[in-house]
């Protein structure tokens, strides 16, 4: 079986729809916004870059970019403040596609919770272990749940064999 | 599930901002992978609700157009697909063709997200004969980012039932009828376990055979007689010369005649009667086995019968042109019974492989007795001379030469023997006819007619063999034609 095509846009066919253009728009301004108001003029500029991003490549790639852009607009480091205001534009790129879902409102809520749920954990790590640690403490995270979500995956699907395999030739 | 390039390569970015947060102490990063992990959470979730609720209103359908095939033949196979909803999803579909079938085209079809049904069809040939149940359809599920494969409960059954006769027909004018024999009378009293016949003591009588109990009922001396019973010495005569060959490959006359013969043998063998078996080629007698007794001898019939092929094929393996057959029904002949088409092949080489195989070629019909003309007649002749006058002479062959048919039925009568005729009626295995169904019903007419003929001879009985389908065919035709004169 290949992969289904889906161009370079990133996402679910599940979301095949593109976000409509109020809730591009949203998206867009809001990224813009918080850039600007985290970053001034240039992070206007970041944001731009950002949401053409996010609209001919998706959001995964909006938001790798995304935060390569905000180091450089922090070369020093990001203050907490700054750091909330722009996450909170990233959040909503996150946001907005789910909402062409057939429940937008439960799916809406499960990225939020996954959101708070993922970086609750990688800010533990940051500020307990150090850095590499707390890189591995993310990732690890990340990975765990995904393979979570694959068991469940095969049980909702009735993927798992309940006969136990014999290990003896009969 | 299985997660697609896209989403191992976002994984991939994923990992890399990690790594470069640690790389360049800048925890902001990390921030970046957060998102995007819960980014992937949330598409595989949506993933497994998504094809959960698909397959909930899924219905896949594999149709066979028969479940009833022959070997070889070939059908059409539909892989149907139906939703209750469009889906959102792109779903492939690949049909479980059994092992022993194959498909012209790969049995798939593609359902389009925002489409409800889909259905392909292709041809499936089925060489294998047996019973064959389709596997499960597999579904395979794709969103663009998580691929999950599972299978489809629709396994529809095909039964796959040998080249060869089919639904025998044995009987008269298309009325059927068993030629499978009981115990025989013998005609005669004498000892036995069957009481025949309560009857007064005259002198002569052995004191031996007085039945007391009757005699004391009766107040006068009573004789009780008892049925004999005998075993009757059986002479299958069957017919293999070229005519025989006539029919569809596996359908011929001689593969019915074969199938009658060899109920003849089982039954009597069931009966312990003495079984022998002349076989007539085109040229005389290809095989003789005396009436006898005996598993081995019965087995060596059977064997024998199995055996049996046509003679008089040309070169090429056809049958002369005389017999007026062609084989128009597709499928390949099945090359063991063209043993004369491969011994031509060999001659053409002079290798190793050759030289071996020929003997075995070569002597695949080997005469015992020659006869000039009329093989038949001098197969009756031969089996017959200086045999058991209560014989019973079975006879298989076909319609083709009803003169050589009434003076060989004659000859067995004039020696004393019981005769059971089976014919086929040339007719019911001639392709080049069926387009004609008067024609083909004007034939049989005269076949029919023939068999009465023979029939009526004392101590003669003539059964058609033919198969059970267009005899049938054959005699609606006959029968809407009279119901056509009447009107």
């Amino acid at each position: 079986m290949t992969d289904y095509p889906t161009g370079s846009y990133v996402e679910s066919t599940f979301l095949t729809e593109r976000p409509s253009p109020w809730s591009t728009a949203l998206g867009a301004v809001a990224l813009v916004a918080t850039f600007g108001a985290a970053a001034g003029p240039p992070g206007v500029g970041a944001g731009i870059a950002t949401a053409l991003l996010w609209y001919g490549f998706g959001t995964p790639y909006a938001v790798a970019v995304g935060h390569v852009l905000l180091l450089a607009l922090f070369p020093d480091g990001i203050d907490p403040i700054s750091f909330v205001i722009v996450e909170a534009g990233l959040v909503t790129l996150l946001v907005v596609p789910v909402l062409r879902s057939r429940a937008p409102l439960r799916t809406a809520t499960g990225t939020l919770l996954a959101v708070a749920g993922l970086g609750a954990v990688s800010w533990l790590a940051v500020v307990s272990l150090s850095l590499w640690q707390a890189a591995g403490v993310t990732a690890g995270a990340v990975a765990l749940a995904s393979y979570g979500a694959y068991r469940y995956g095969l049980v909702a699907l009735g993927l798992v064999d309940d006969e136990p395999s014999s290990t003896t030739d009969e | 599930m299985r997660p697609t390039r896209q989403i191992w390569a976002v994984g991939a970015i994923a990992g890399a901002l990690a790594v470069l947060a640690a790389v360049f102490a800048r925890p902001l990063l990390l921030a970046a992978t957060v998102l995007l992990g819960a980014w992937i959470l949330v598409r595989q979730l949506l993933f497994v609700r998504g094809v959960a609720d698909t397959v909930d209103s899924l219905t896949v359908r594999q149709l066979p157009a028969a479940n009833t095939v022959r070997a070889n033949a070939e059908i059409p196979v539909t892989l149907e697909a139906t939703l209750d909803a469009p889906a959102r999803l792109l779903l492939s579909f690949e049909g479980g063709v059994p092992m022993g079938a194959s498909a012209a085209a790969p049995l798939s079809t593609v359902l389009e997200p925002g489409t409800a049904t889909t259905r392909e069809t292709t041809t499936v040939s089925w060489p294998v004969a047996g019973r064959h149940r389709f596997n499960p359809v597999s579904v395979t599920a794709t969103d663009g980012l998580f691929t999950a494969t599972m299978p489809a409960e629709s396994r529809p059954s095909v039964t796959v039932e040998p080249r060869g006769p089919h639904a025998v027909h044995v009987g008269r004018g298309g009325d059927e009828v068993s030629i499978a024999q009981g115990e025989h009378e013998a005609g005669q009293r004498g000892p036995g376990l069957e009481p025949a016949e309560l009857r007064e003591y005259v002198p002569g009588d052995s004191a031996d055979e007085i039945d007391w109990k009757a005699t004391a009922r009766l107040n006068t001396l009573h004789v009780r007689e008892y049925e004999t019973e005998t075993h009757r010495p059986t002479m299958l005569i069957v017919d293999h010369r070229g005519g025989l060959a006539a029919g569809p490959p596996g359908e011929s006359k001689l593969a019915y005649l074969r199938e009658v013969a060899l109920a003849v043998a089982a039954n009597a063998r069931e009966l312990d009667d003495p079984l022998g078996l002349i076989a007539v080629g085109d040229e005389g007698i290809t095989t003789r086995i005396t009436p006898t007794t005996g598993p081995a001898a019965y087995l060596s019939i059977r064997r024998r019968l199995l055996d049996l092929e046509p003679t008089g094929t040309d070169g090429d393996g056809n049958p002369p042109e005389t017999a007026g057959r062609s084989h128009s029904v597709p499928g390949p002949a099945p090359s063991p019974t063209r043993p004369r088409t491969a011994l031509s092949a060999l001659e053409g080489s002079r290798d190793a492989f050759a030289r071996t195989l020929e003997p075995y070629y070569a002597a695949r019909t080997r005469y015992d007795v020659r006869f000039d003309s009329e093989p038949l007649l001098g197969a009756v002749r031969t089996a017959l001379g200086g045999q058991d006058s209560r014989q019973w002479t079975v006879i298989c062959t076909d319609d083709s030469d009803p003169e050589t048919l009434y003076e060989t039925v004659r000859f067995a009568r004039a020696r004393g023997s019981e005769v059971l005729l089976l014919l086929t009626p040339s007719v019911l295995f001639a392709t080049d006819g069926v387009g004609d169904p008067d024609r083909v019903a004007d034939s049989y007419l005269e076949f029919e007619e023939l068999r009465r003929d023979l029939d009526r001879m004392d101590a003669v009985t003539a059964f058609e063999v033919a198969p059970q389908e267009r005899l049938s065919a054959v005699l609606e035709t006959t029968r809407s034609r009279s119901r056509g004169a009447i009107r």
